[in-house]
């Protein structure tokens, strides 16, 4: 049998500060995920890069541990009536299509300006969609949390102008409640699978394309975002394991740490108000895009566009990884706190209930 | 009320047992193996589905035992509490007309 994987690659010699190291970040990586759909991905990669993981191997080794991780969440988030599995799969086979018109450009971008062009334009693909739509939602999330009634999710006006075009074929999707044409939930789907083969993360566009475009509330798209992370996620480990790139050691790791994580996040979101996703994800957002922003002077330094010493291009490389770490960690400490905050005002009303039944009572008597 | 709690934290405690031990075993049998388990699965083409269908047997296994943790440590989701629908009104008791008679006096 040919061997394809270990040709000129290296799997890594695994330490417990390394194996300690992917299942923190697989933990807080599956908490974001199971809360906002998607996340922690984007922190994998680079941090199995810097343990000496080769690329590909980075790469494989995270969509193999994304797509059961995902699933389970899904699941979870689908018993509490969050997932619309109809426009999870929708969506999926058209960010399918999404998925093989981004790797052609990237395909293209490294056949004419090499491996420093390629990176250029992923680390400017990362700071232009997520400044613009992460900030988007956060202004959103903002605005919501103005305006006093934060309880009660209202369809956004653009979503409701699409789904009064009635544009043959159209769907109506059951859970989420929507009646919308397939023509417009294309574009989103196609869109989620390009930033997926760009960036890895389809979901910072997924999520809010179900919001603003088809019109499904916060919870809704980002349960429903798992499943089309779980398919799209099962279709690329299949691709990688055929070409033997994943190493299970790495996944297993990771998947240990992460199905703690989905979990606590799925269960996160029933604790929450709808729009407290919207602010997990613009935060999020907007930090991996000055992240990623850090990342952009040593690509434009190695296409000969700028002038930089290594020192310094080696010291913004460090501090991107660290500003991304910190990105999660704070995507995380929202959720728990928000969680924590919750708890204790549900156990406050639990105690505070016969009292207010029996003042209740005595006014009546 | 609190027998049936009890009954139901033992059931939990044994199922988070059981499946702590499964998802123990089933990784101690990965990484004390991993010379062999790497060798075949890095093959590519057949043996693709070793690595796919051993990440989605893990998953079940030790989700289970995870969710079950989250259990035993009282983190569960908040049952949405069904907004009370308001109750029906009794209909008024069906009360006669009074009909208008007319009578002709001759």
């Amino acid at each position: 049998m040919h061997n394809v994987g270990l040709e000129g690659l290296q799997f890594i010699e695994l330490t417990w500060v390394s194996a300690a190291f992917l299942f923190v970040v697989g933990f807080i990586g599956g908490l974001v995920s199971g809360f906002i759909g998607s996340g922690g991905a984007f922190v994998l990669t680079p941090g199995m890069m810097s343990l000496g993981v080769p690329g590909t191997v980075a790469v494989a080794s995270n969509m193999c541990h994304k797509f059961p991780k995902a699933m389970v969440g899904a699941y979870k988030r689908w018993r509490y009536g969050q997932v619309d599995l109809k426009l999870g799969v929708v969506m999926a086979a058209s960010a399918t299509v999404g998925v093989q018109l981004g790797i052609k450009i990237q395909e293209a971008i490294l056949a004419r300006w090499g491996q420093a062009g390629s990176n250029l334009y992923v680390s400017l693909a990362f700071v232009v969609v997520l400044v613009t739509v992460g900030g988007y939602v956060f202004y959103d999330a903002w605005k919501i949390s103005r305006s006093g009634n934060p309880d009660v999710p209202s369809t956004p006006p653009f979503a409701l102008w699409l789904q009064s075009i009635n544009l043959p074929p159209m769907i109506y999707f059951k859970t989420a409640d929507i009646r919308i044409s397939l023509w417009f939930t294309i574009p989103v789907g196609l869109a989620t699978g390009m930033l997926a083969a760009t960036i890895a993360v389809g979901g910072f566009i997924g999520v809010p394309g179900m919001i603003y475009m088809v019109g499904a509330p916060g919870l809704m798209a980002s349960a429903t975002e798992l499943v089309i992370a779980f398919l799209m996620g099962l279709g690329g480990s299949i691709k990688w394991a055929l070409n033997g790139m994943i190493d299970i050691r790495l996944t297993l790791i990771i998947l240990a740490g992460s199905l703690f994580g989905v979990q606590l996040g799925a269960i996160g979101t029933t604790y929450v108000k709808d729009h407290l996703i919207k602010v997990v994800m613009g935060t999020i957002m907007l930090m991996v895009a000055v992240s990623r922003g850090m990342a952009v002077p040593k690509y434009l330094a190695e296409l000969d566009l700028v002038n930089l010493s290594t020192s310094t291009t080696g010291f913004l490389m460090k501090c991107s990884f660290v500003s991304m770490c910190i990105a999660l960690m704070v995507g995380a400490v929202i959720i728990l706190g928000a969680m924590w905050k919750a708890k204790r005002a549900e156990s406050a009303s639990e105690n505070l209930l016969p009292e207010e039944e029996l003042a209740h009572v005595e006014q009546h008597v | 009320m609190a027998q049936a709690k009890a009954v139901r934290n033992k059931k939990l405690v044994a199922k988070t047992l059981i499946y702590g031990a499964l998802s123990a075993a089933m990784y101690a049998a990965v990484f004390t193996h991993t010379t062999v388990i790497m060798a075949y699965f890095t093959k590519g083409f057949y043996y693709a589905a070793l690595p796919i269908l051993t990440a989605l047997g893990f998953s079940f296994v030790h989700a289970a035992f995870a969710g079950n943790v989250w259990s035993l440590l009282g983190i569960e989701a908040i049952q949405k509490r069904p907004q009370p629908r308001p109750a029906a009104q009794p209909r008024p008791a069906a009360t006669r007309r009074p009909r208008v008679r007319a009578q002709m006096s001759t």
